[in-house]
């Protein structure tokens, strides 16, 4: 116990040197100091901070959290004489910021948490609402980072907790609490934490991976990319019976591949070395954890050829200098497709759309392209879902007309249709290079202020007929 | 029973009472005396792998229909099996699995198994170290019945001993009881056990009775936490002079514990470490 006791305070930022000096007198004790490294200090937040230093707290710099938004509260408290108070703001109408969103990172040396199995605290709040996370392992760095998910608060006191998938990982971690609160319907609202600490809990147990949500997933990936594995985390058994899952930063897991020469893991790395097909499956510590990503590693969209500037307008590549677009999704109403211009393999940028019934990429005002003196459109396409029949991709193009503007003088659009039987063919699992002249859009009478590029899928609508709802796009561009 | 066994489990147990010394040492005011009964008369370690050793234990095979109980009385979903994959002895264990899986119209398959006329005694201490299954709608039991005379006599005349139940959706918490005329079923004498720092699930912990004339004690580990006397009984005492035969078994659904849901994982194992029987002198 002594030792221990010893090494704790030895590492202690606030009192370290003065009681290193005191207890440099018991000389028994420095056989054992090797060992332990890093504070194991298992608070963070009783009656006020502990141990975290003096520069510790972060909010989101992302310009949307609100920067002021705890208070060491003394009317309220759990146990001891004070809490923290977190207030959230409105979502609208407050300067500072439309959510509550920090972490809390030790200023200073990590702290070693391998003899605890969940960060714990307790929680009341003015209301029920439904925070978006807790968690912890968040700093500059995320490599552990944790967090529990959508978790209701009340107005009575409720202990949360926060399972660590494996603290023999945390062996000097500095991201003590992170959070983000969003406004109820809207509204803001306050609540407090206290006895926020890690905890070794016996009652805490039947810890189960999982990778891919626990399922088996499918998907596809490029050469050269490092794959981001979702959906992982575990579920554990509290005292009382019920489960509780946490995400988790996949760094906790090692991962494995059914086929290293098209996907070469390295613990928790997952790199797309060649084409073909691998299933990526995981193990925390010696467990299995459940679910699966086959994934099958396909090449990037090929180089469009070297062209005369004058020849070629381009929208998205990487071949050519791009024209300004004002957004690739315009997250449109009505709209339920996720993601646009997200991914970048070691310098070539694909877009990405997900859930995609219609989506529309907008050139607007001083934007808008002359494509007049240009021939042919040119765009690569490829569908991830598996196809069915009756599956369509239709690619419009919207033109203003001459005065810039939607209505007014016409507005001409025109529009291609792609499914598995037209020329080219809608295929799963590989890139369709479209070069289509101008006259195939029909409809499309003018083209000296295109505006839009409108993709419709009919996706996620389920009483029409598509059933795409997953696309990579690359190299759009008019050229002649 | 050779002396050499016996000594080594005295032995050990000698250590687990100077742990308990330990502990109840720093609240001399709480200090107990959990159990008095040190001669072992009867224990099966488990250390022969394969199936259960014949010569102590018997099983009880089915859904209870051919016994005239179907769902063994508390509308059980699982068929019992004397097969390796329900009851197996390895790794030095006693391992009774709770599967999921058709069987002979049954949801789910699982074993029981008896002592019943192989070893029965009056009074003694019966304990056994055992990990518990868990999950929604698992319910294990170690537990007694007094002999049936041959059939002549029927539970709940017979008594029942209850030394471990578990709902498997609570992990912490154990139940033990006593079941006889007038306070059977739901009306069984009970009281729980509630561990404030580990799990029955996750870790071997030993559950025993000592059960003397007039008197059954309960205890976990080194906790006694219940005694159970005539007085406490809303009906004739039924212990004072019958036999009774030891069972493990683990249940699935059924009225104790509800029924598996979605989130109930299987297969789900049951792990006896050893079983002790004492006599009372």
């Amino acid at each position: 116990m002594k030792t221990i006791k010893f090494i704790n305070k030895k590492n202690s930022l606030v009192l370290g040197l003065i009681l290193l000096l005191t207890v440099g007198c018991e000389r028994e004790l420095s056989d054992d100091v090797v060992s332990a490294t890093f504070s194991n200090t298992a608070e963070i937040f009783t009656d006020n901070f502990v141990g975290l230093g003096s520069n510790f707290y972060f909010p989101y710099s992302d310009g949307f959290a609100k920067p002021d938004i705890f208070e060491v509260d003394s009317e309220v408290s759990y146990v001891g004489s004070s809490s923290l108070r977190i207030d959230v703001p409105n979502e609208i109408g407050d300067p500072g910021g439309s959510y509550a969103g920090a972490f809390f990172r030790i200023d200073g040396a990590g702290r070693d948490l391998t003899e605890y199995n969940a960060l714990t605290f307790w929680v009341k709040s003015t209301g029920a609402p439904f925070i978006q996370s807790f968690g912890f392992g968040q700093s500059e760095v995320q490599d552990f980072q944790t967090s529990i998910s959508n978790f209701q608060l009340s107005t009575t006191w409720t202990k949360v907790t926060i399972p660590i998938p494996d603290a023999s990982r945390l062996t000097e971690e500095k991201g003590m609490f992170w959070l983000v609160a969003l406004p109820d319907n809207g509204a803001g609202y306050s609540f407090w934490i206290d006895e926020l600490k890690f905890e070794n809990l016996g009652g805490l147990g039947q810890l189960r991976p999982f990778i891919s949500n626990g399922q088996d997933v499918t998907g596809i990936g490029f050469e050269g990319e490092t794959l981001s594995i979702a959906g992982v985390g575990v579920t554990a058994n509290l005292a009382n019976g019920q489960d509780v899952s946490v995400v988790s930063s996949p760094n906790f897991f090692t991962f494995t591949s059914s086929n290293p020469s098209v996907a070469a893991t390295n613990v928790s790395e997952v790199s797309l070395v060649g084409g073909g097909t691998a299933t990526i499956t995981a193990q925390l510590g010696n467990t299995d954890a459940a679910g699966s990503l086959t994934v099958s590693s396909t090449a990037l969209a090929p180089t469009p050829p070297a062209r005369d500037a004058a020849d070629v307008i381009s929208v998205f590549s990487d071949a050519y200098t791009n024209v300004p677009v004002n957004h690739f999704n315009g997250y449109w109403g009505g709209s339920t497709t996720q993601g646009q211009d997200d991914i970048n393999i070691n310098g070539n940028n694909i877009i990405k759309f997900t859930e995609i019934n219609y989506v529309g990429t907008e050139f607007l005002g001083a934007n808008t392209i002359d494509a007049s003196q240009m021939t042919h459109f040119h765009m690569d396409i490829l569908i991830e879902t598996p196809l069915q029949p009756g599956d369509f991709l239709r690619i419009g193009l919207q033109d203003l007309g001459a005065d810039n503007a939607f209505g007014g003088a016409p507005d001409r659009f025109g529009a291609i249709t792609l499914r598995s039987n037209t020329t080219p063919a809608l295929i799963n699992g590989g890139w369709v290079s479209l070069d289509v002249p101008f006259s195939s859009f029909p409809g499309l009478s003018t083209r000296a202020n295109l505006a839009q590029i409108v993709y419709v899928t009919d996706g996620t609508v389920g009483f029409l007929p598509g059933s795409i709802t997953s696309v990579f796009i690359d190299n759009i561009y008019f050229y002649r | 029973m050779n002396y050499k066994n016996k000594k080594s489990v005295v032995s050990k147990y000698a250590f687990l009472l100077a742990l308990s010394l330990t502990i109840v040492s720093c609240n001399p005011d709480e200090e107990q005396t959990v159990v008095t009964f040190t001669n072992l008369v009867w224990q099966d370690n488990f250390s022969t792998d394969g199936a259960p050793s014949a010569n102590s234990w018997t099983y009880d095979i089915g859904d209870g229909t051919a016994q005239g109980i179907p769902g063994w009385g508390n509308n059980e979903l699982q068929y019992y099996t004397d097969r390796p994959e329900n009851v197996v002895v390895e790794d030095g264990m006693l391992k009774i699995t709770a599967i999921q899986e058709p069987y002979m119209g049954a949801g789910y398959t699982s074993a029981k198994i008896l002592t019943k006329g192989l070893f029965e005694q009056t009074y003694g201490r019966f304990e056994a170290r055992i990990k518990l299954p868990w999950g929604q709608g698992l319910w294990p039991a170690f537990w007694m019945l007094g002999d049936d005379s041959g059939g002549s006599v029927v539970w709940p005349q017979i008594g029942e001993i209850d030394i471990m139940e578990n709902r498997g959706d609570q992990p912490t918490v154990t139940h033990g009881s006593v079941h006889g005329p007038g306070y059977s079923g739901g009306s069984a004498i009970t009281k729980s056990y509630e561990l404030t720092d580990g799990r029955f699930d996750t870790e071997f912990h030993v559950f025993g009775i000592e059960w003397g004339p007039n008197y059954i004690n309960y205890y976990v580990d080194d906790v006694l936490y219940n005694q159970i006397t005539p007085a406490d009984v809303t009906g004739e005492w039924v212990f004072n002079d019958n036999p009774f035969y030891m069972i493990l078994n683990v249940a699935v659904g059924g009225s104790f514990s509800g029924n598996p849901n979605a989130n109930t994982v299987f297969p789900q194992t049951m792990y006896v470490d050893y079983v002790r029987v004492y006599s009372r002198d």
